[in-house]
C-alpha cells in the first residue's frame, strides 16, 4: 500500500527524471526531413543556374568587347596602311610591317571565330556583334594579303593578264 | 584611260570594304566576292592572281579617287 507522501515523493522524482530527459540545446540543426532536402536541393539548383547565367553573360560579354577591341585594331591597321602604303610610296620596312600586321590580324579573328561559335546569336549582337561580320572581316583582310603580299606571278603570266584586263593603258 | 567598267565596279567594292563599317562587313565583302568572281570567270584566273595583278592599279585608284587631296609623295 503506496502512502499518500510515499506518492507525493515519487510524484517529485518522476517531474526530475522528466526534466532530465529533455533534448539538450546543440550546434547541429535537426536532421530535415524529405520535404526539407527537397527544397534545398531545389534552392541550390536554381542558385547554380543564376550563377551559370550570369557566368554565362560575362563570358558572352567578355568575348564580344575583345571582338570589338579586334574591330578597332582593324580599323587602326587600315589607317596605317592608308598613310603607309598609299599616301607615300611603301618601303620595304612599310611592306613588312602592313604583312606582319595583317598576318596578326587574320590569326586573331580566327581565335576569336572559334570563341564565339557556342554563342547564341542574339546574345551577340546585344554588344553589336554578328559573326558573319566577322568573318567577313576576316576574308578581306585575307584578300588584302594575298593583293599585296601574295605569291609573285610568273612574269609572261602577269602581263598576259595585265593586257588583257587594262589593254594598253598604262 | 579610263579602267573596264568591272574593273571601276570592283575597285569601289574593294574600298568601301575595307573602309565600311563593322555592321555592314558581311554585305560589302559579299559583293566583293561576287565581283571576284565575276572578273576571274572573265579573265581566266584565280582570285588571288587577279588581286595581285591588280594591286597597282588599285592603289593609284585610291589615291586619285579616294584620298581627300592629291597625296604628296
Amino acid at each position: 500500500m503506496v502512502t499518500a507522501e510515499q506518492q507525493s515523493l515519487l510524484k517529485q522524482v518522476n517531474e526530475t527524471s522528466n526534466q532530465n530527459q529533455t533534448v539538450p540545446k546543440t550546434i547541429d540543426p535537426p536532421i530535415p526531413g524529405a520535404a526539407d532536402w527537397e527544397v534545398v536541393e531545389t534552392l541550390t539548383a536554381v542558385e547554380a543556374l543564376i550563377a551559370e547565367v550570369q557566368q554565362a553573360r560575362r563570358t558572352t560579354a567578355w568575348n564580344a568587347a575583345i571582338v570589338l577591341f579586334w574591330v578597332v585594331a582593324v580599323q587602326a591597321f587600315r589607317i596605317f596602311e592608308r598613310q603607309h602604303l598609299f599616301e607615300i610610296t611603301p618601303s620595304a620596312e612599310n611592306l613588312k610591317s602592313h604583312e606582319t600586321l595583317l598576318d596578326q590580324l587574320i590569326k586573331l579573328g580566327k581565335i576569336l571565330e572559334t570563341r564565339i561559335e557556342n554563342i547564341d546569336d542574339d546574345d551577340l549582337a546585344e554588344y553589336g556583334v554578328e559573326r558573319a561580320n566577322l568573318s567577313a572581316s576576316i576574308r578581306e583582310l585575307e584578300d588584302t594579303l594575298l593583293m599585296w603580299h601574295g605569291p609573285e606571278i610568273e612574269p609572261a603570266r602577269a602581263a598576259e593578264l595585265e593586257k588583257a584586263i587594262f589593254g594598253g593603258t598604262p | 584611260m579610263a579602267l573596264p567598267e568591272i574593273i571601276e565596279e570592283l575597285f569601289s567594292a574593294l574600298y568601301e570594304a575595307q573602309t565600311g563599317i563593322f555592321s555592314n562587313k558581311a554585305q560589302a565583302q559579299a559583293r566583293v566576292e561576287e565581283i571576284q568572281e565575276r572578273v576571274s570567270k572573265q579573265y581566266g584566273c584565280t582570285k588571288g592572281i587577279l588581286l595581285k595583278t591588280v594591286m597597282p592599279r588599285y592603289r593609284t585608284w585610291v589615291r586619285e579617287n579616294r584620298l581627300p587631296e592629291p597625296p604628296k609623295e
